[in-house]
């Protein structure tokens, strides 16, 4: 099976790899970029623990193949927190709150919350929790998890 | 498995045509790539249509219509505010497919193609009449979205067809669109039950009507008689009776996991009465109300 | 004890401290099983009965073996004999021994170089299988006649 050189760009910086065209996104980003930050929970694009940010849209990154990310911009949960090492506002409120146990399902839960965030800056329970139908937790039973929005958000409001 | 990105559709109906073995063509890919996961389909080759100009993109037409490129995604139409207003229950139904991460990705055509009586996205077609550009080995040519499924899984497409594009017509004056679905749950789920509808007004007497109808036979029903129930009348509990009865006489739907077919039936004439009194008022001039938040439907 | 001797702040309890691991969970960097890898690490893919019930009369896997990078694929006559009780019960459930028990039973599993090899060489695995009749519920399970 020949593979295919894929130029693209991950959380600023360039990258290339070599993927085979069944390989998905959610492969590439873990095998052969060492970015094991998100998650195969299903594989289907049910459970979003996979979820990252192509060309700033949130998709499932399991129902993207790797060739298709040639020539565009991917975020995932490593280019989170500052590049010193300041945590994104989520990620602070994500633990203040313990809105996470055994913490499989938070990447892919943080990087769809900052995407709502960013297009949505005041939402409400009912649409964070809609935002986050996608995105399933066998932990923390999600009203943690939407406190920690809630509370980012307003955070982020009041710096802005 | 051959990975193809081919710049033109033309091409890509090549690549399809002269194909021996399974192909797929790879729009948002969020049901491709599932089956490929699941081993149920892996395709010889897939060939993606997203670097094709224009595949993308949302466009206005001279006459009011719309052209919805192929691989525009169910988040694309929602962010459309003309689209919206113009035909939002075309959005409402697509926005309701999958997750905001599968709205990302997830296309009208490629609801379409893949064949799903229950798919959310394509009543909202039927009813307003939408048609498709089909590019295959003997060019190109337009078919109603009514025409397209053939039955679970399939569609009438042709071996090297593909669709190029979508295309809504004008709005006009007086005219609304919804679409719902039953549900057992509040999202992320398979419609048990859907319903669009699309009328026009003359002052308040719908003077057209279109009822498609999903999930309740083995594609989507475009109903004559729904239609003929309410045109004519100003929606009153009459012609709501009529178009409910209606409803349930053509719907022949299945006994499911998801539901009885004789719950099924019910639910039709439920949800025809509930959709056509939100068309009717978004074509009374509510249009300004945009489609409906994710879920509300509930 | 006296109720006004009764403590009423301590260290943790009654305090919201962080979780130890929470900033490794909130960063991506937390490392689970999967998240691994090793080099010389081989990969498996399982290959399963698509049937119900049926009876295994013959597995294979030797267009599996001769792919460039398939290590092993590893049967039924892999796994210890005579076992009684749990432990058979268990090794029965982890893969089919004559009879398939289920759609999805395990059968055989292959290791390779790298996951994709290895779900392609299950692929070539050849299973011959003698479809049997299968029950859908409990009382046709207990059904006379029936093991």
């Amino acid at each position: 099976m020949s593979k295919i050189h894929v130029t693209t760009t991950v959380n600023g910086d360039a990258v290339d790899f070599l993927a085979d065209p069944r390989e998905t996104l959610l492969d590439c980003l873990r095998d052969h970029l060492g970015l094991t930050g998100s998650k195969e929970g299903c594989g289907t694009g049910d459970c979003g623990a996979c979820s990252v940010r192509l060309d700033g849209v949130l998709v499932s990154s399991c129902l993207v193949l790797g060739v298709e990310a040639e020539g565009r911009s991917i975020e995932t949960i490593e280019g989170m927190a500052s590049p010193d090492g300041t945590l994104h506002p989520l990620q602070r409120k994500f633990i203040e709150h313990a809105a996470l146990q055994c913490g499989f399902c938070t990447p892919g839960i943080l990087v769809a919350a900052k995407a709502l965030l960013e297009e949505n800056p005041d939402p409400s329970e009912s649409e964070i929790r809609y935002w986050l139908a996608g995105n399933l937790c066998r932990c923390t039973g999600y009203d943690k998890i939407i406190r920690a929005v809630q509370d980012a958000a307003a955070e982020l409001r009041g710096a802005a | 498995m051959r990975y193809h990105s081919p710049l033109t559709f033309e091409a890509a109906s090549r690549v399809a045509a002269g194909a021996s073995g399974v192909t797929r063509f790879l729009a948002g890919g969020t049901d491709v790539l599932v089956q490929l996961r699941a081993g149920s389909v892996t395709p010889d080759d897939l060939i993606d249509l997203k670097r094709i100009p224009g595949v993308g993109s949302i466009t206005r037409e001279g006459d009011g219509g719309w052209t919805i490129g192929a691989a525009v995604s169910g988040a694309a139409l929602g962010a459309t505010p003309g689209l919206v207003s113009d035909w939002p229950g075309v959005v409402e139904g697509m926005g309701l497919v999958g997750s905001t991460q599968v709205q990302g990705r997830a296309t009208l055509a490629g609801n379409l193609c893949n064949g799903s009586p229950a798919a959310d996205g394509v009543p909202g077609l039927v009813a307003a009449g939408a048609t498709a550009t089909v590019v295959g080995p003997e060019g190109r040519r337009r078919m109603a979205i009514a025409d397209i499924p053939a039955g679970p899984g399939r569609t009438a497409l042709q071996p090297g067809e593909v669709i190029a594009a979508i295309h809504l017509p004008a709005r006009g004056a007086q005219g609304g669109d919804a679409y719902e679905r039953f549900i057992p749950r509040t999202e992320m789920d398979i419609a048990v039950v859907g319903c669009a509808v699309n009328l026009r007004l003359d002052g308040d007497t719908i003077v057209e009507a279109r009822v498609a109808l999903g999930a309740v036979a083995p594609t989507v029903l475009l109903v004559e008689a729904c239609a003929q129930a309410i045109v004519g009348t100003r929606l009153d509990e009459a012609a709501l009776d009529a178009l409910a009865g209606a409803a349930r006489a053509a719907a022949k739907p299945i006994s499911d996991k998801r539901g009885t077919a004789e719950f099924r039936t019910h639910v039709a004439g439920v949800l025809a009465r509930r959709v056509a009194v939100t068309a009717y008022t978004r074509a009374k001039g509510s249009r300004a109300q945009g489609h409906r938040a994710k879920g509300a439907a509930q | 004890m006296p109720k006004d001797e009764i403590r009423s702040t301590f260290k943790y309890i009654g305090t919201r401290p962080n979780r130890p691991d929470g900033l490794d969970k909130v960063t991506g960097r937390a490392r689970y099983g999967a998240d691994y890898a090793a080099s010389n690490m081989l990969h498996a893919a399982v290959v399963r009965s698509p049937h119900a019930h049926a009876r295994i009369v013959k597995i294979d896997a030797s267009k599996a073996l001769a792919l460039k990078g398939v290590k092993a694929v590893v049967t039924r006559a892999d796994f210890p004999e005579g076992l009684t009780g749990e432990t058979w019960n268990l090794q029965e459930n982890t893969i089919a021994g004559e009879r398939a028990l289920y759609d999805g039973h395990a059968v055989a599993a292959v290791a390779a170089t790298s996951a994709l090899l290895a779900q392609d060489a299950a692929k070539l695995v050849e299973v011959t299988y003698e479809v049997l009749p299968h029950v859908t519920d409990v009382d046709a399970a207990m059904a006379e006649g029936r093991r």
